[in-house]
């Protein structure tokens, strides 16, 4: 069990349960406009469809880019941002899952996907840790006491679309 | 962010946009667009930044760059010359990979238990600034005689540098003139550890002269910490002998210069030794001249700058001691360099061991062994097929750049990739899908990419026509 996980209420709605958890590991001061974000998210986690994690700036007001996950270079700048906090990326479903399939982990809506070779569906993560032999994930598909689900980064690299967002450290 | 990261560094090291253009070898307006936020940065650019400070990515993101080595190096030469010449000769991208690599050795110690090396032999050498008015050799030879002390060598010839250097926690690099521009013959640094760089100009055969660049930078190391204002992050590097009066770094540079050439020489053949074994009646004899390059190890020229400076020998008599039938020497010996490359056998191996202990995962030892994630990593430290295969298929790579061209030149959430499948050895196909709300999807069309280069060969289907020009 982890601190600040916050699962998926539907299986289309992963992008509003990361942003949930960036919103809550960023400790926001407790004004107004807090809770219009938490509105927001709440529609996106309740109401279908499920936002895309490029929304993650409307609903939260977190950086978002999309880098070029081919370069190795952008794979570098992501653990560059998850050393200093935080970040919500989007992985391609069916690799994601092949590299998970040996872990007993609690999946509350089922199987994400069937198809190792699969880019379907794409799927969101919390990435919190980055270390040198493995990476700290909160994956909202699972349940909260299957995370944190500890992550090879190799996997990552085969299964990262590009997308990221995160609140910067220094705004 | 990103925009901020640069212009603090950029500000840091004291350089106008100009300035960290030329570095760069990009147009000043790239600069400005960055640091305005006007113009995303890439993430390959980033990390030729990172380099230039001497830092991989996450590190430079994370640093106080205000005193890091670097940054001190370059704050000297922002306001002289030597920073046009530097650029031009993509200085700080060679001395910046030396320095990334001399990181990579710190943390692999780290991670293996390894004590980074002490400095507690080098706290006993306190600076030594140039005196005003000094003359040339500006107390080389009480300062060698003081280092040998230390390090209890007495009147012994050092039988190898590189040996000693390695056993007083060094960490030695060698480069050629591939890799280093030939103005540079050395380089060394202290923080994270410290580390010695130097440019294998002649061949590794001729062993000789690395000695002599060795006990060079061993001088800068000793005694020259503070003259860039923070001597535990002292980095500095040594111009070849013939370049050094066109480089100002600080003030009195090419006075240290002189003074760490000449404590190469008494280092290597103090003068104690060389009276004991040649006497004054000889001195002048190329008899005497090939008694000392093989005793102490050093080549012909500096064996006639010793008799000449030991004996004050005069200039005629120099001067027919260097045009003296050349000395013979044994390419064979302990400082014989045979692979001069950053990344050499032991570096490559100590990475490779870290992985197959399990202290570094392969998308770590592939970047500090400068590897793509989808190439093999090479043979070594009882690693099967398996763990050194490459990370990413060309297909998994296919996948990536097509969903990053879609969103870039479409701008279509609903299109995304699909399968990707392999046509021949040369193609890939990548099937295009658009996702329907609550209703599957649909096959738009197929992109036909390179599978070396990830070039786009073709596509299929109007929705992704524009991807044809990527």
């Amino acid at each position: 069990m982890s601190s600040g996980f916050c699962p998926q209420l539907r299986p289309d709605s992963c992008v509003a349960a990361c942003c949930a958890m960036l919103l809550h590991h960023r400790r926001p001061p407790p004004d107004e406009s807090i809770l219009v974000t938490h509105d927001r998210l709440h529609a996106s986690l309740t109401t279908p469809p499920g936002p895309g994690l490029g929304d993650a700036r409307e609903l939260i007001g977190a950086a978002f880019y999309w880098l070029d996950a081919s370069e190795d270079a952008s794979f570098t700048l992501l653990e560059a941002r998850v050393t200093q906090t935080w970040c919500a990326v989007v992985v391609f479903g069916g690799p994601w899952t092949h590299d998970l399939r040996h872990r007993k982990l609690t999946r509350p809506h089922g199987r994400l996907s069937n198809d190792p070779t699969s880019a379907h569906p794409r799927h969101a993560v919390v990435l919190t840790a980055w270390g040198p032999t493995s990476i700290s994930v909160h994956d909202p598909w699972f349940d909260m006491f299957s995370q944190p689900v500890r992550a090879e980064a190799a996997w990552l690299r085969r299964a990262w679309t590009g997308e990221l967002a995160y609140f910067p450290a220094d705004p | 962010m990103l925009a901020r990261a640069i212009a603090n560094a950029r500000q840091a090291a004291g350089l106008s946009h100009d300035q960290f253009a030329a570095l760069l070898e990009l147009d000043p307006a790239t600069v400005w667009a960055w640091e305005s936020g006007a113009q995303p940065i890439d993430p390959v650019q980033l990390d030729v930044i990172a380099r230039l400070f001497g830092l991989d990515v996450p590190q430079f993101l994370g640093a106080d760059l205000r005193t890091s080595p670097s940054t001190l190096l370059y704050r000297s030469m922002a306001g002289g010359p030597a920073l046009e010449r530097f650029a031009s000769d993509r200085l700080p991208h060679q001395l910046g990979e030396f320095m990334r690599c001399a990181r990579i050795v710190a943390e692999c110690e780290q991670l293996s238990g390894t004590p980074v090396a002490s400095l507690a032999w080098l706290d006993d050498l306190s600076p030594e600034p140039l005196l005003a008015g000094s003359r040339a050799p500006h107390g080389a030879e009480e300062l060698a005689g003081r280092v040998r002390a230390r390090l209890g060598l007495g009147d012994r010839p050092v039988a190898s540098m590189q040996g000693l250097l390695r056993e007083l926690g060094i960490a030695l690099f060698f480069a050629d003139p591939d890799t280093l521009h030939p103005a540079v013959d050395a380089a060394c640094m202290l923080h994270p550890r410290p580390a010695i760089l130097v440019n294998i100009t002649a061949g590794g055969d001729k062993w000789w002269r690395t000695r002599m660049s060795l006990a060079h930078e061993l001088a800068h190391l000793c005694f020259d910490r503070d003259v860039l204002g923070a001597p535990r992050r002292f980095f500095l590097f040594s111009p070849a002998e013939r370049a050094a009066r066109s480089w100002y770094l600080f003030d009195r540079f090419e006075a240290l210069e002189q003074r760490a050439n000449a404590f190469a020489a008494y280092f290597l053949a103090p003068p104690v030794a060389v009276r004991a074994l040649v006497s004054r009646s000889s001195a002048a004899t190329p008899a005497a001249l090939h008694t000392v390059a093989r005793h102490f190890g050093v080549g012909h020229e500096t064996a006639a700058n010793i008799l000449t400076n030991v004996f004050e020998l005069s200039d005629i008599q120099r001067g027919a001691l260097i045009t003296a039938p050349g000395v013979e020497l044994s390419p064979a010996h302990p400082d014989r360099v045979l692979q001069p490359r950053l990344r050499d056998d032991d570096f490559v191996a100590r990475i490779l061991a870290l992985y197959r202990d399990g202290s570094i995962d392969g998308i770590r030892a592939r970047r500090w062994l400068r590897l793509g994630s989808d190439e093999p990593l090479p043979e070594g430290a009882g690693l099967d097929d398996e763990q050194r295969a490459p990370i990413v298929s060309p297909g998994d790579r296919a996948r990536q750049r097509v969903e990053y061209l879609i969103h870039r030149m479409l701008g279509d959430p609903t299109l995304h990739v699909a399968h990707v499948e392999t046509l021949d050895a040369a193609k890939l196909r990548v099937r295009v899908v658009r996702s329907r709300d609550g209703d599957g999807e649909e096959i738009v069309g197929h992109v036909i990419l390179g599978t070396d280069d990830l070039r786009i060969l073709g596509a299929t289907g109007p929705a992704l026509a524009a991807l044809a020009t990527a």
